[in-house]
């Protein structure tokens, strides 16, 4: 079952910068920021025309600041402090207290730090889209099987684990067992965490939970991966197999969180050996991101082979009139 | 059929370990797919690492959401599981 949870409570300001080492809160807000739509910017240094949820001061922005009065901040026609929901002193930069009235007046949280405004910049532009990304928790097993992330989905009791485990001892690595949390990352992909709690653990029924981070060491493991291919393990009868479409890929649209990833359709049945077929699946992707269709090309260089065919059999048949006409 | 029900958390422990053990076994008796929600997280109940992921604590609301031929039992059973604090006693 395919869940998408929206951060609907929306991200508080510490938690927007908590990556950033010595912040001194001046005070604090309870606003909060949500993901917006993409046309919205989220961040810059502060503009009086333009105000951004995270509002960025350096000594550059501070002229026009101070040399604003308590009222004219609060009621400028330009300067909306509503939409403010940070306001980030930089260079070791002091907010005057017309500015910490407003703040307070307006609910907005103010920090100072003594890193740059580019280094704040910086850390917003890779940290702010991650944390506020909308998040979603998905059931299924996510690997990076050649650095390719892959979901393993299916109805329980498939055999996901026993697949994971299986490639992990082929020397790929796990990312997350039965409860993969996803958010959309930067580019517009989805990443694939595993939840605090069931890092490096995976569930395989007869055996208990199994700490795959002891048994097999770090390099088994892996944080986060971008999720690119979707393999959906469906248990088959031999019937269904024989309705399968022979000549190409079961491929299909898998969709969370608006992000459109393939999903390939495996059936497991007796005698399938599951890790090398998701192998072989990866690379057959990874080949398809390049432009090799394995499928397509070999229908088109049979169906070249059919007509150069027809054609020679035609030009033996004119051989032969022209031979008839030679004896006459 | 579907089937949606609030279903709160009322054992001492809450859903640890074994209860969660418990509760995979019985929802892996059902064909209906099971899913469990708390504040929005939602997560298969026929899975382990799944439920335990939830932490529910007692007192905590869970969203139970069947869909399936046996839903009705589904639910049932698994609201009875909840409702007899997962046969422990308190």
């Amino acid at each position: 079952m395919n869940t998408e949870r929206q951060e609907q409570e929306g991200v508080s300001p510490e938690r927007v910068m908590d990556g950033v080492q010595e912040v001194d809160w001046i005070s604090s807000s309870t606003k909060r920021i949500r993901a917006q739509h993409h046309a919205i910017k989220l961040f810059g240094f502060l503009n009086p025309l333009r105000e951004t949820p995270v509002c960025i001061v350096t000594e550059n922005e501070l002229e026009w600041l101070f040399s604003q009065t308590e009222q004219s901040l609060g009621a400028s026609p330009a300067f909306d402090p509503e939409k403010v929901t940070i306001l980030v002193f930089c260079d070791n930069c002091r907010p005057n207290p017309a500015v910490i009235s407003v703040c307070r007046k307006h609910n907005i949280a103010l920090a100072r730090t003594r890193l740059t405004g580019n280094d704040i910049l910086d850390y917003l532009q890779l940290h702010l889209s991650r944390v506020i990304a909308a998040r979603g928790i998905q059931h299924g097993v996510f690997l990076s099987v050649m650095n390719v992330g892959v979901l393993i989905i299916g109805a329980s009791g498939v055999g996901k684990s026993e697949v994971a485990m299986d490639l992990v001892q082929r020397g790929h690595q796990l990312v997350a067992d039965d409860a993969v949390e996803t958010y959309r990352g930067e580019q517009g992909g989805l990443i694939g965490e595993c939840p605090d709690a069931l890092k490096g653990y995976i569930e395989i029924r007869g055996l208990g939970i199994i700490n795959i981070l002891k048994m097999f060491g770090p390099s088994a493991v892996l944080d986060s991966c971008r999720l690119q291919l979707v393999i959906d393990l469906i248990d088959a009868t031999n019937s269904e197999i024989r309705k399968v479409d022979r000549l190409a890929p079961s491929l299909k649209d898998w969709e969370m969180l608006g992000v459109k990833v393939p999903c390939l359709t495996m059936l497991v049945a007796p005698g399938r050996n599951l890790s090398v077929l998701v192998e072989a699946a990866v690379r057959d992707h990874l080949l398809r991101v390049d432009g090799t269709d394995s499928s397509a090309d070999f229908i088109r260089a049979h169906t070249r082979s059919l007509e150069t065919g027809a054609e020679e059999r035609g030009a033996e048949k004119q051989d032969e009139h022209t031979c008839i006409g030679d004896d006459l | 059929m579907f089937i949606e029900r609030e279903i709160e958390v009322i054992n001492k422990l809450g859903l640890h370990a074994r209860a969660a053990a418990k509760l995979v076994k019985l929802s892996a008796g059902y064909q209906s797919s099971i899913s469990l929600d708390k504040e929005g997280q939602s997560v298969d109940a026929k899975s382990i690492m799944g439920v335990l992921m939830l932490a529910a604590s007692q007192g905590a609301k869970l969203k139970l959401m069947v869909e399936g031929d046996d839903a009705e039992q589904a639910a049932d059973g698994i609201e009875g599981l909840f409702l007899s604090y997962f046969d422990e006693g308190e």
